[in-house]
């Protein structure tokens, strides 16, 4: 996948509403940098372009071509995931098999679900929808280990999402987990990622109550 | 000359029936002149042939295609109709054409499954279920059979069907939850057709029970006041399927059934649980909508006739929702030959 293909099919289905949040978001966070432009005189494809303009310089920058750089989205959510998902437990001697807990059921699955050769972006959609699924779950779940979740879309709350990304840390804390500072580089690609993807995800969302 | 045949029973007249399965009888005039053309359909025959439709647009919504957006939009727009049932009275089939067809056509499978699970709890009442399925199918049936001869039935059959209906639905709803079942994609619009069946059966009731009972349960009061006062007690059964069918839980399997075993993707996925509990809601607004009906008009022949109509402007709801989603023409013409049989 290159970043014209992604961008192209990620921006052309959304409707005016959602194009417009998505590009608030991607601009009141400085995910995207603007020098002269303003956020108003931005239509869908000049903004498209802006974003081609953005990965591009992701990949002189990080000298790692797209597919990398959704790599490392992938990786970056799983690393925020997968302590979080309460494990299979363990069979005891003449006992009956214990249910596999449902949040780790769709957690082993995402891999395989993230391998769609038909379809990468299929792929690349299926894979964000449930890893957002369980993220919210587990922030919901004040960061602690969830056995279920939430699957359903209209529950997820990207402004949460990106709240407890920037919060996560490493080394005891001491340390955040995504780097902000340089808006090139690939920790900060993924947060442009997770946006676009959410947006993507609510252009197909399906009507309902529940 | 041509040969000469005696006839003494329709089954002699079988062998005459075309590749179709209908005979073709010529009238002449006077003159020799062909006057008009007939095609005979034995009624067997016809019902026999309305079966294999029925089987055909089955296959086409479950067996032969892979669930798509399209065929759930369309099973949703079916079933989204109240009216839809009514329809099917000339089959003897309610509900939707694809969930009743399927419980129809899979009876055995089902009952194969719901055994396993009732072995499973060692109840030890395998070998009835089969028979109590059989046995609400052909209840049901005769109901619709009932309601369209205006023959009576009863508030008492009326109650010991609607028990009935309850009753299996629970199991089927076990089984579903249960996890054990081979084949739940087929179990769930069993649950679904079934649900839709009895929702059928406690509005029917409902008429029936509001008429019958009107003036003892008339107390002076604005009907609004206390609405529960004029209904039947089998509420409570369909309350608690309808509460069971819309719990977390029933939406969580049926969220695993499509992304695990269905293997559908999460835009899919989403159409198949929004969708199921979309028509659990509608079959729920439908129960409430009618009691309104009924109240509100609050005579037998008017409601009769106010249902009526609904039929006919059902008729070109099924068609734009066969038409939309792209139903091949002649698999959509045989539906609504099936649906509109009378």
């Amino acid at each position: 996948m290159n970043y014209v293909d992604f961008v192209r099919t990620t921006i052309k289905g959304l409707d005016t509403e959602l194009f417009h949040y998505l590009k608030e978001i991607l601009l009141a966070y400085e995910f995207i940098p603007l020098s002269i432009i303003k956020k108003e005189e931005f239509t869908v494809l000049g903004f498209a372009e802006k974003l081609c303009d953005y990965f591009e310089k992701v990949e002189l920058k990080t000298n790692r071509d797209f597919d990398k750089t959704v790599e490392k989205y992938v990786n970056d959510f799983d690393s925020i995931i997968k302590e979080r998902i309460a494990q299979e437990p363990k069979q005891r001697k003449n006992r009956e098999k214990p249910p596999i807990p449902r949040a780790r059921k769709y957690y082993e699955e995402i891999s395989v679900i993230r391998e769609n050769r038909d379809d990468p972006m299929q792929g690349l959609l299926d894979y964000s929808r449930i890893v957002f699924c369980l993220y919210m779950s587990i922030i919901k779940n004040n960061f602690k280990k969830i056995k279920d979740f939430d699957y359903a879309l209209k529950n997820l709350s990207l402004a949460e999402i990106i709240k407890a990304m920037r919060e996560e840390t490493i080394l005891l804390g001491k340390k955040p987990r995504f780097e902000a500072i340089d808006p090139y580089k690939s920790d900060r690609s993924t947060f442009v990622i997770t946006v676009i993807m959410f947006f993507y995800m609510k252009s197909k969302e399906v009507e309902g109550k529940y | 000359m041509a040969e000469q045949v005696v006839i003494n029973t329709i089954d002699e007249l079988k062998r005459f029936l075309n590749k179709k399965g209908y005979l073709e009888l010529i009238v002449r005039n006077e003159n020799g002149t062909i006057e008009t053309f007939y095609n005979v359909f034995l009624d067997e025959a016809k019902k026999s042939e309305n079966k294999e439709i029925m089987q055909e647009v089955v296959n086409f919504f479950v067996e032969n295609r892979d669930l798509s957006e399209k065929s759930l939009e369309l099973f949703n727009d079916l079933s989204k109709l109240s009216q839809f049932n009514l329809l099917l009275n000339g089959l003897n089939l309610c509900a939707t054409i694809a969930g009743f067809a399927i419980m129809y056509v899979k009876i055995e499978g089902m009952s194969k499954q719901i055994a396993e699970v009732v072995e499973l709890y060692k109840e030890g009442q395998g070998i009835y279920v089969t028979y109590e399925l059989r046995k609400i199918l052909s209840e049901h049936s005769n109901m619709l059979d009932c309601r369209k001869t205006q023959k009576p039935y009863t508030e008492e059959q009326m109650r010991t069907l609607v028990d009935g209906e309850y009753n299996v639905l629970e199991l089927l709803i076990d089984t579903f939850l249960s996890g054990v079942s081979s084949n739940r994609k087929q179990l769930l619009f069993s649950i679904l057709s079934l649900a839709s069946m009895f929702s059928a059966s406690i509005r029917y009731f409902d008429e029936i029970y509001y008429f019958e009972n009107k003036e003892a349960l008339d107390d002076g009061e604005k009907w609004y006041i206390s609405r529960e006062k004029w209904w039947h007690m089998s509420h409570n059964k369909w309350d608690s399927v309808f509460d069971r069918l819309s719990s977390k839980e029933f939406i969580n399997r049926v969220q695993d059934l499509g992304l695990f075993e269905m293997g559908l993707n999460t835009v899919e996925n989403d159409w198949l649980y929004i969708e199921a509990y979309n028509q659990i809601r509608s079959l729920q607004q439908d129960i409430e909508d009618n009691q309104n009906l009924i109240i509100v008009l609050d005579d037998r022949e008017l409601v009769k006739r106010s249902l009526e109509l609904m039929k006919e402007s059902a008729k070109d709801k099924i068609e734009s929702a066969l038409e939309k989603a792209n139903v091949p023409a002649e698999i959509s013409e045989k539906a609504m030959q099936v649906a509109l049989a009378s």
